[in-house]
């Protein structure tokens, strides 16, 4: 069997990084709370996985500095090391370096740079003072302290050599029934009995003990569970070897009156132990002893324990596409089912119907994940910025489960990074400070997701300082970005912080405010067809909304039609459906606005923002639409009711175009625009500006690309 | 003239224990058994119903005993709980060499 190694190494280095950015966030979760075993054992199982992953590859220097982590870690699991911020900090730049050990690996073994190697010797030094070293007969169990140098081997299974006492049996011992609970901790298991101490039968004293035993097996558990397990045999009787220690070391250590093993023990042990055996700089790569890489590779799956299954993502987009046009097919033919008129036809159809429904949430749940994952790595983000700038900031995370594709959350993370670092940078206050304005020492900056309205709402606030308006105006005034004369709302002056020309020169003078490459941050979200705004108070804080759609694929749509087209606004922003003003002069004059129940609803007419010809009609439809608590009315003429729609992108030549979001294919065959309510709220919005409290003017008469595509 | 080997005596152990309360037993009656001390012989295990770590200590032992005088044992009759203990320690039934290979080693190869 062959198998391709290339495509086996590249899985291995992304599971290596989902696996880090999983280590990253446990270990900034054990800061809060290091008595947190969960979080604890995941760390060690990174670690874990990661060396047993790595020596299948001879990634030795991975190997050996990702086994002295390992031992940290058991030290820590089984209660003889205490952590505090120095180690957590410590292992934090050990996750970095095996990061970069990972970046810097090929194929070939890991690079030498000497930086890295320089960073490897301190890392290890710092490890090696945080673990005291087992003493033989000091009640701990021994293990090999160091991976092999040069040329040795050095194991990736569990050894445990017993030597049971003479009195085992006398004392109410029962070995074989330890071995069998001390197998049961792991699988794979191979016990090999030494034959040297059993004397003939004319010498032999029944009743004493005279078992000595090598188990061999493979085990996730920590060190502390086997010493556990063997707690009844005398400690200098065990000798306990974790995966990564030396097998020559291994074979030497003889516990208790254990004497060494014939030449055909040792070697069965060796090859016992050689199943997953690595050899280390200079043995053989690929030797008998160690098992070929062809054997060793189907171990590059570590997922498979923890329930997941790494897929490729060009393969998931292919599938949600095809269920995409598997629903708009199925639309299509219920259609044509009930323009038949068979009854029968329909109801299968209905089935069908549900049955496609269910598959496309389902399909479309395979892409999302916990933003809360991406959050928990700024405790650590937040953690280094307070050491450097001598503040203290801690992170609250509100809504860590809230779920978002994952493309959008991986494009997320230097956005949100910005803010979180500008937060804390120029928003939270040195601690005199704040206490001075009677605030507490610590700042708080907070990272909260939740769904809203079919979309994500994300916000990053801070307890700090705040905007402050009038500075803002006043370099904004000062570089030009406004006209000296005119008057801005105080939200529009605050979101002067994402206008280009603003964050440059904010950079050089360093204002109390902040606006360092927010310009950055607001297109890299609204190239995620987001929304960004900010809300400050002087002296209590600044909050930034993000908004973004909880999918770019396929939408719950509802089909209206207006000047002979049909557009599909999105369900989740549909509250009602109400019957238009009957008055002709309203309808044509005052279509801006319309008495809701006493409240003012601003109106927009589809046929004339289009420039389509107006259709005549008995009556026109208003549909509600509710975007972020403002509401408008679309008037429409006609309602056709529900429809999934899959959204196609409209091209670049149509990015410019306000209020639409896209395009879809109806189960005619024809095309209908997709509406961006919230793009049509703008509108409305722009209009009351410049019309304050009058009646809305009528929209743009040009074509529709020279509507106003923002706030600003 | 060609002459057939003598027929293998056959040892049929005492109790239905091979576990430390009767292993003393156990070995007092091999070692008194006229048939064991003279030849190479079957130990037939088919009353056995349990076995420990003293009782496989007893069948080791015996197998060194019988190598030291160039002899050798073979286990017959081997009950179920016999052959799993000896099967978990990795011992091979037909001479407790100590060489069965586990069923990982099977695989393996």
């Amino acid at each position: 069997m062959t198998i391709d190694l290339s495509a086996a190494f590249d899985t291995f280095l992304a599971e290596c990084r989902d696996l880090l950015d999983g280590m990253e966030s446990s270990l900034a979760a054990l800061e809060i709370a290091p008595d947190d075993r969960d979080h604890l054992n995941a760390v060690f199982r990174v670690a874990h996985t990661i060396k047993g992953s790595a020596g299948m590859f001879g990634l030795h220097p991975l190997v050996a500095f990702t086994h002295e982590v390992e031992t940290v870690l058991d030290q820590w699991r089984a209660g003889r090391l205490h952590p505090d911020r120095d180690l957590l900090r410590t292992l934090l730049t050990c996750r970095d370096h095996m990061s970069d050990l990972v970046a810097s690996s090929s194929l070939g073994g890991c690079d030498t740079d000497p930086v890295l190697l320089f960073r490897d010797e301190q890392l290890r030094k710092t490890l090696a003072e945080r673990v005291s070293t087992p003493q033989r007969g000091d009640g701990q169990e021994r293990e090999t302290r160091r991976p092999g140098s040069s040329g040795r081997v050095i194991t990736t299974r569990w050894l445990l050599r017993v030597a049971f006492p003479r009195d085992f049996h006398r004392c109410g011992g029962n070995p074989l029934l330890l071995l069998r609970m001390v197998t049961e901790l792991g699988h794979d298991a191979s016990v090999i009995v030494h034959t040297a101490p059993i004397p003939p039968l004319t010498e032999l004293q029944p009743e004493d003990c005279l078992l000595h035993v090598d188990c061999v097996l493979d085990s996730d558990e920590p060190s502390s569970s086997f010493a556990s397990m063997l707690e009844f045999v005398d400690d200098e009787c065990v000798a306990i070897f974790p995966p990564g220690s030396d097998l020559d070391q291994c074979l030497a250590t003889l516990p208790g009156d254990m004497v060494a093993p014939d030449p055909d023990h040792d070697a069965r042990l060796r090859a016992s132990l050689a199943g997953r055996s690595v050899p280390t700089h200079g043995a053989p790569a690929a030797s008998p002893d160690t098992g070929s890489v062809e054997r060793q590779a189907p171990k590059v799956s570590p997922k498979r324990d923890s329930g997941l299954l790494r897929v490729r993502s060009e393969r998931l987009d292919a599938l949600i596409n095809l269920v995409g046009e598997l629903v708009v097919a199925g639309a299509a033919a219920r259609s044509r089912a009930e323009h038949l008129g068979d009854r029968s036809l329909g109801e299968a159809m209905g089935v069908l119907s549900s049955l496609l429904e269910e598959m496309r949430e389902q399909s479309l749940r395979l892409r999302m994940m916990p933003i809360g994952e991406v959050f928990e790595r700024y405790r650590r983000t937040l953690r280094e910025i307070s050491g450097e700038l001598g503040k203290d900031v801690e992170l609250v995370v509100e809504g860590g489960d809230t779920e978002l594709d994952k493309g959008m959350v991986d494009r997320l993370v230097e956005p949100l990074t910005h803010l979180v670092r500008n937060a804390a940078d120029h928003g939270i206050e040195p601690p005199e400070t704040r206490l001075a304005a009677g605030k507490p020492t610590r700042g708080r900056v907070t990272l909260a997701a939740r769904h809203e309205h079919g979309s994500v709402v994300i916000e990053v606030r801070d307890d700090g300082s705040g905007l402050n308006p009038a500075r803002i105006l006043d370099k904004a005034r000062r570089s030009g970005l406004v006209d000296e004369h005119a008057e801005l709302s105080p939200e529009a002056v605050l979101r002067l912080v994402f206008e280009p020309g603003f964050s440059t020169a904010e950079r050089v003078t360093d204002l109390s405010g902040r606006g360092v490459g927010m310009d950055v941050v607001r297109r890299e979200i609204e190239d995620l067809r987001g929304q960004i705004d900010v809300e400050s108070r002087p002296g209590a804080g600044t909050c930034f909304h993000i908004r973004l759609p909880l999918t770019l694929a396929i939408i719950d749509g509802f089909l209206v039609t207006a000047g002979g087209a049909r557009f599909v606004l999105p369900l989740d922003v549909v509250g009602e459906c109400i019957e238009a003003p009957a008055d002709p002069r309203q309808a044509d004059h005052a279509t801006r606005c319309m008495d809701l129940r006493g409240e003012l609803l601003p109106l927009i007419r589809l046929d004339r923002l289009f420039h389509l010809p107006e259709r005549p009609t008995k009556r026109r439809s208003v549909v509600v639409v509710t975007v972020a608590g403002r509401k408008a009315g679309v008037v429409v003429d006609a309602l056709l009711g529900e429809h999934q729609t899959v959204i196609k992108p409209m091209g670049e030549l149509f990015d410019h175009v306000s209020g639409v979001a896209g395009s879809t294919v109806l189960p005619d065959g024809s095309l209908a625009l997709v509406l961006d309510a919230r793009s049509l709220l703008d509108l409305t919005c722009t209009q009351e500006r410049s019309g304050g409290s009058r009646p809305v003017p009528s929209f743009p008469t040009g074509p529709a690309s020279t509507a106003p595509s923002t706030l600003h | 003239m060609h002459r057939p080997p003598p027929p293998c005596p056959v040892v049929r152990l005492p109790g239905d224990a091979l576990t430390l309360p009767t292993v003393a037993l156990t070995c007092s009656t091999l070692l008194a058994d006229p048939t064991f001390a003279r030849s190479r012989c079957h130990l037939d295990l088919g009353d056995i119903t349990a076995i420990d770590g003293a009782g496989v200590q007893v069948l080791l032992s015996l197998h060194r005993e019988l190598a030291q005088r160039s002899e050798s044992l073979e286990l017959t009759a081997i009950p179920q709980a016999v052959n799993e203990v000896l099967e978990f320690l990795g011992l091979d039934p037909r001479g407790l060499s100590g060489s069965r290979p586990s069923t990982r080693e099977v695989a393996a190869s």
